[in-house]
């Protein structure tokens, strides 16, 4: 039972062993100290204690194990939950149908429906070829169109409507001139508190045109570093949609990327206060982004800042 | 001689001690140690038993912790394996439903959910709007005729209605699924609470009565799963809400 004590003490090797000078002395010394005297009865409740603290020391390895067991699995199943229903939300995108006529939103209420991303393709075709007749115009989107894109998406998000903000953009890599080029950048957050918009939704869209004097590009791997970086659950989900350009008198065909990413929403959003919101304060800046409502129209060339 | 004789006193103050009732084999050199010697001459002193028994209340106390806290994570072990196993099949269903995100009409929707194979039970929803369904688009006039819609999913102030898959056992077990209307909803997420099943086939002819839905869970709490998907029908391509609960 004392093993431990007696090992400590070292009695029998120092007995048996070859200094026995030495052995002597310290046997002397333990039991003519009055305070090791009075530890040497203890020996075996130490050793308990020492076991006794060993085994705590166990079951609270054992304890904090089991509750954190599967915890790993359950974060990653959730978020391959979220990325499947962000791909999932980007495919149904690609396939919902919109109104033809450019003032409607609802297939109900329209004669003339067809896919959003076929009414989408004609109408930046329509633009390139304006674009390519008079040089000092760039094409691009319809407003209607990016609104009714806008509002597809919207509706393909509802039932993430009050947990998540989301982003949509279509890039093109490499147009006609072989520059890169953001055709459409569309973003729908929290902004209850950064103005008084005190509507039913706290929810607010922003469309983003081109802004003039600054470059039409969006520092997308900043802002999914920056969403990273802070934790807020980033999913991203990322398509491609070939898109046919007029390139001087001949039609090429060009490859643009179309990217949905969502992460966790702050209530508080506040580009200059929230930390969380800097770099979407940036992209509301550098963008032209404008706060729109389904009636609303916007016209970006007369826009600098967000309102 | 001197060891001797020290011996014998050593001896005799022992059995001077008062409450002595241990039995002395002290060797010469045992006695000489400092320890053993220190703990003969205590009083009170009941034998090797009694020397060691302070030391086997930590011991006892030792065991009963360590086995404790070893039953205890055993238990909570087999609970998560089998909480974790549930929660891998009920996401492996919702993929199954979700397929590629696309439905070409009701037909599809309820051919793809028969052929889930799962031992788990499951109810799979289509959440649309069903005035934009017509005869040649997803759905039929019999499964969209409101007569037969079942008061089901209640949010707030909003009803939702659904149709169940008539099978003979339609409200428990595999193969109960429904659809149901409510697109610009909240769509029953965040409130499982308010979420109404019938729970049998006479509820059909009584559409008043409904109960919770922790009868048809049997108290389990289900695993909840949203995907948008695209729905098509006559009058074009309509957002749609995969709706899967696993249980």
């Amino acid at each position: 039972m004392c093993w431990f004590g007696e090992f400590m003490k070292n009695k029998k090797v120092f007995s048996k062993g070859v200094s026995s000078s030495i052995a002597t002395k310290i046997r002397s010394f333990w039991a003519t100290h009055p305070f090791l005297k009075r530890a040497e009865g203890q020996a075996a409740v130490t050793d308990a204690l020492f076991f006794l603290t060993i085994i705590s020391v166990v079951s609270v390895l054992l304890f904090t194990s089991a509750m954190s067991y599967g915890k790993g699995l359950m974060e990653s199943s959730t978020e391959y939950y979220e990325n499947t229903f962000t791909v999932s939300a980007l495919k149904t995108l690609y396939a919902v149908a919109v109104p033809l006529e450019p003032d409607k939103y609802d297939i109900l209420d329209s004669n003339y429906n067809d896919n959003l991303f076929t009414v989408l393709k004609k109408d930046y075709f329509i633009s390139s070829v304006n674009a390519a007749a008079d040089p000092a115009q760039e094409a691009m989107l319809d407003i209607n169109t990016q609104k009714k894109l806008m509002e597809s998406l919207k509706k393909i998000m509802a039932p993430l409507d009050k947990s998540k903000n989301y982003l949509f953009y279509i890039n093109i890599p490499e147009d006609v001139s072989g520059k890169q080029k953001m055709i459409f950048v569309g973003l729908v957050t929290f902004r209850d508190k950064y103005d008084s918009y005190t509507g039913p939704n706290p929810k607010t869209t922003y469309l983003c045109g081109p802004n003039p004097g600054k470059p039409s590009t969006l520092a997308l791997d900043d802002i999914q570093l920056y969403l990273k970086k802070h934790s807020l659950g980033q999913r991203f989900a990322e398509g491609r949609l070939s898109l046919l350009v007029k390139s001087g008198v001949d039609d090429k065909l060009i490859i643009a990327h179309t990217g949905l990413i969502s992460w966790t929403a702050s209530p508080d959003f506040d580009p200059n206060d929230n930390p969380y919101d800097e770099k979407i304060g940036e992209l509301l800046n550098e963008r032209c982004c404008k706060y729109v409502d389904v009636s609303d129209a916007i016209d970006c060339s007369s826009v600098s800042q967000p309102d | 001689m001197f060891q001797q004789k020290k011996t014998k006193q050593i001896l005799q103050g022992h059995k001077k001690q008062k409450g002595f009732i241990g039995r002395h084999k002290v060797s010469e050199t045992k006695l000489l140690s400092g320890p053993k010697a220190f703990c003969d001459k205590q009083k009170g002193f009941i034998g090797a038993i009694g020397d060691d028994l302070p030391s086997l209340v930590p011991i006892f106390f030792s065991l009963l912790i360590f086995f404790g806290t070893l039953s205890y994570v055993f238990i909570t072990l087999n609970e998560k394996n089998t909480y974790l196993e549930k929660y891998f099949e009920s996401i492996s269903v919702s993929k199954e439903a979700l397929g590629s995100s696309f439905f070409s009409g009701y037909a599809e929707f309820e051919e793809r959910v028969a052929s889930i194979n799962t031992t788990e039970n499951y109810i799979v929803g289509l959440i649309y709007d069903p005035n934009l369904l017509g005869n040649e688009g997803g759905g039929t006039v019999d499964t969209l005729d409101r007569e037969n819609f079942i008061k089901s999913c209640q949010i707030g102030n909003n009803e939702e209605y659904i149709i169940p898959y008539l099978n003979p056992d339609p409200y428990i077990g595999p193969d109960v699924y429904y659809t149901g209307k409510g697109a610009d909803q909240d769509l029953c997420d965040s409130n499982v609470v308010h979420f109404f099943i019938p729970n049998d086939v006479q509820y059909l002819n009584n559409p008043t009565d409904v109960i919770d839905a922790k009868f048809i869970f049997k108290n389990q709490t289900p695993f909840i799963y949203f995907y948008p998907v695209a729905l098509s029908t006559s009058e074009g391509v309509i957002t749609a809400y995969l709706y899967v609960l696993v249980w």
